[in-house]
């Protein structure tokens, strides 16, 4: 979008940008919370909510859909949010600290090593133990240390090689990706087919089995990252322009990046724990802003935490109805919304001129 | 005779007609019964043998699924002398039954095979103190739960054939195989019997675990107290153990 001259301009054209996103996250809400394999009447709809937030007569409401509004839909909505939001503000903070724009959440491991975790915990808890009852918290808790794990492994062993340079932390990631990738072979290699089904869907993403608890711990953890992250944004506008420039304007850009990415890992890895992986959204959605709004991070990352919402809002809106009753991977729906968008938004700015 | 068995259930039917000391491997699907097959040797895993491996316990005979992966297992190893005993594959009870006479005959020993088989006709036949239900109760099977959507049975599957024998209808028609359902789409399906493997339940921390599974508890399943919690030897697998898996379905399902 070209941007118009003078401060008031732009920051008209800014305000007209969020709403729309708000605009845009509330009608995905909407829809998301209207439609469902189970048909429930918009009138049925309505009258649970109000009961529930005590304007209409609970008697009213019919159980099955009450049931099914506030223990499916709603808090898978919720999670949707939390986990949407989050891969699109840590995308950004991941372009912005490693300033490539192919950076997303998983390039330092983060993903890779929630996988790494989460199938280790799936394949091995049948070899190691007989009992199978600590399997609904194991998953989780293993994919959310393999995430925080190998990301602080790889800005240590950058940090070893090294200066922490964008670069060399990028490689370390990489290097880092492809060790994970080859144990996850050798894992799926040795699986069952019961552990095979399990860990397929879970390498690519499924909101499936949300409930309120997982929402709020992802929502919880995603804001307490989201707001470390969008306290370093002026900073990771510095560190953009290199290291030395942003030493010249006094700051330390390695403890800059340790910060942004410690943030990222925590609140990526609670992400990934419960919903596994979902390719993608973490880097189309600051692009997409980006295409929006400008290059600063104090609008990026509102802006793409936003945008993130909707993508996976959307995409588990397919996921659960497109071919219902049964359910689809989201991770493949993700890539599927998100890549011709770009290219629309791409093709849309070219042809107005724009650069980005 | 020396025997190599390339699926849990034939490893089963092998065992079954007494002939579990001639077994010198078998594959990583084949768990049951653990006391014979846990020191076995496993010469590959789901769709994938190793054929040299197979070769390596130097084996007279081996017994797998027609449509075993790799495709030239079978020719490489009936190129090198080894008698291969096929069985097709079919979802079915009397896909089953047919396995068990083919399994029998080819490891010669027919007279064995047709008692097993005298066995499970008798737990399938409908028993004649029972009056035949009018109208079907609808049931759901539970593969994996757990980590991430409800794993069901779908259309054509080995639960859904199981189910039948017994007189129950899968209530699960909107696909085929064993798929992820939507939970909206389970509390709709509102089924009147649940089966869920041992392995399922205990991953969800038990009953509890399946109560909490939204709709679950509003189910006619859980009202009449209709959930059967079995191994899922003849539900997956369509083993020798289908006979007595049937009938414990029916006696849940209608009583005896």
């Amino acid at each position: 979008m070209r941007r118009k001259d003078g401060i008031f301009g732009e920051r008209c054209v800014e305000a007209r940008a969020f709403a729309l996103l708000l605009a845009a996250v509330a009608a995905a809400m909407l829809w998301n919370l209207l439609t469902g394999a189970l048909a429930i009447p918009c009138d049925a709809i309505f009258r649970v909510l109000g009961s529930a937030l005590g304007l209409t007569d609970p008697a009213v409401a019919d159980r099955r859909f009450a049931l099914v509004l506030t223990e499916v839909r709603l808090p898978r909505l919720c999670l949707a949010c939390a986990v949407g939001a989050t891969l699109g503000f840590a995308g950004a903070a991941m372009q912005g600290v490693l300033r490539n724009p192919l950076a997303e959440p998983g390039l330092l491991g983060t993903a890779s090593g929630a996988a790494l975790g989460a199938v280790a915990a799936i394949v091995l808890e049948g070899m190691l133990t007989r009992r199978h009852d600590f399997a609904v918290f194991a998953v989780p808790a293993a994919a959310f240390l393999g995430a925080v794990a190998s990301t602080a492994l790889v800005v240590a062993v950058a940090r070893a090689v090294a200066l922490p340079s964008s670069a060399v932390l990028l490689l370390t990631g990489i290097a880092l990706n492809a060790l994970a990738g080859s144990a996850i072979g050798l894992l799926i290699s040795v699986a069952n087919d019961e552990q095979l089904r399990s860990l397929t869907f879970w390498m690519m993403g499924s909101l499936a089995s949300a409930n309120w608890l997982q929402a709020g711990v992802v929502a919880a953890v995603g804001a307490v990252g989201g707001a470390v992250v969008f306290r370093h944004a002026l900073a990771l506008d510095a560190t953009t322009l290199g290291d030395d420039v942003a030493g010249h304007l006094g700051l330390d850009a390695v403890a800059v990046r340790g910060r942004v990415l410690a943030a990222v890992a925590l609140a990526v890895g609670a992400g990934v724990a419960f919903v596994g992986m979902i390719g993608f959204v973490g880097l189309v959605a600051p692009h997409l802003v980006r295409l929006m709004m400008g290059a600063r991070h104090r609008l990026v990352i509102p802006g793409s935490a936003l945008l993130g919402a909707v993508l996976v809002l959307l995409a588990d809106l397919a996921a659960r109805t497109v071919a219902a009753p049964m359910e689809l991977p989201l991770g493949v729906l993700t890539g599927l919304l998100g890549g011709p968008f770009l290219l629309w938004l791409l093709m849309r700015v070219g042809a107005k001129g724009g650069v980005s | 005779m020396r025997i190599v068995s390339l699926s849990g259930s034939l490893t089963e039917v092998v065992v079954d007609l007494g002939l579990a000391d001639r077994l010198v491997a078998v594959d990583r699907s084949s768990q049951l019964p653990a006391e014979v097959t846990r020191k076995l040797p496993k010469v590959g895993g789901p769709r994938s043998v190793s054929v040299e491996s197979v070769l390596a316990v130097s084996p007279t005979v081996v017994v797998c699924y027609a449509d075993v992966k790799p495709a030239e297992t079978m020719s490489l190893l009936q190129g090198l002398g080894v008698k291969v005993v096929a069985v097709p594959r079919a979802a079915t009870v009397a896909g089953a039954r047919e396995k068990i006479r083919i399994v029998a005959e080819g490891l010669g020993r027919g007279d064995q095979g047709r008692d097993l088989l005298a066995g499970i006709d008798r737990d399938l036949a409908w028993p004649e103190a029972l009056p035949r239900p009018a109208k079907p109760l609808r049931g759901l099977f539970i593969y994996t739960m757990g980590n991430g959507p409800l794993m069901v049975a779908g259309r054509n599957t080995g639960a859904e054939a199981v189910m039948a024998a017994a007189m129950v209808d899968n209530a699960v028609v909107g696909f085929a195989d064993y798929r992820p359902l939507n939970a909206e789409a389970l509390v709709a399906a509102d089924p009147d019997v649940v089966i869920i493997l041992k392995r399922a339940l205990a991953r969800v921390g038990g009953l509890d675990g399946l109560l909490a599974m939204p709709g679950m508890k509003e189910s006619g399943a859980v009202r009449n107290g209709r959930i059967v919690v079995d191994d899922d030897a003849a539900y997956i697998g369509l083993g020798p153990t289908i006979g007595a898996t049937v009938r414990r379905l029916r006696e849940a399902a209608y009583g005896r």
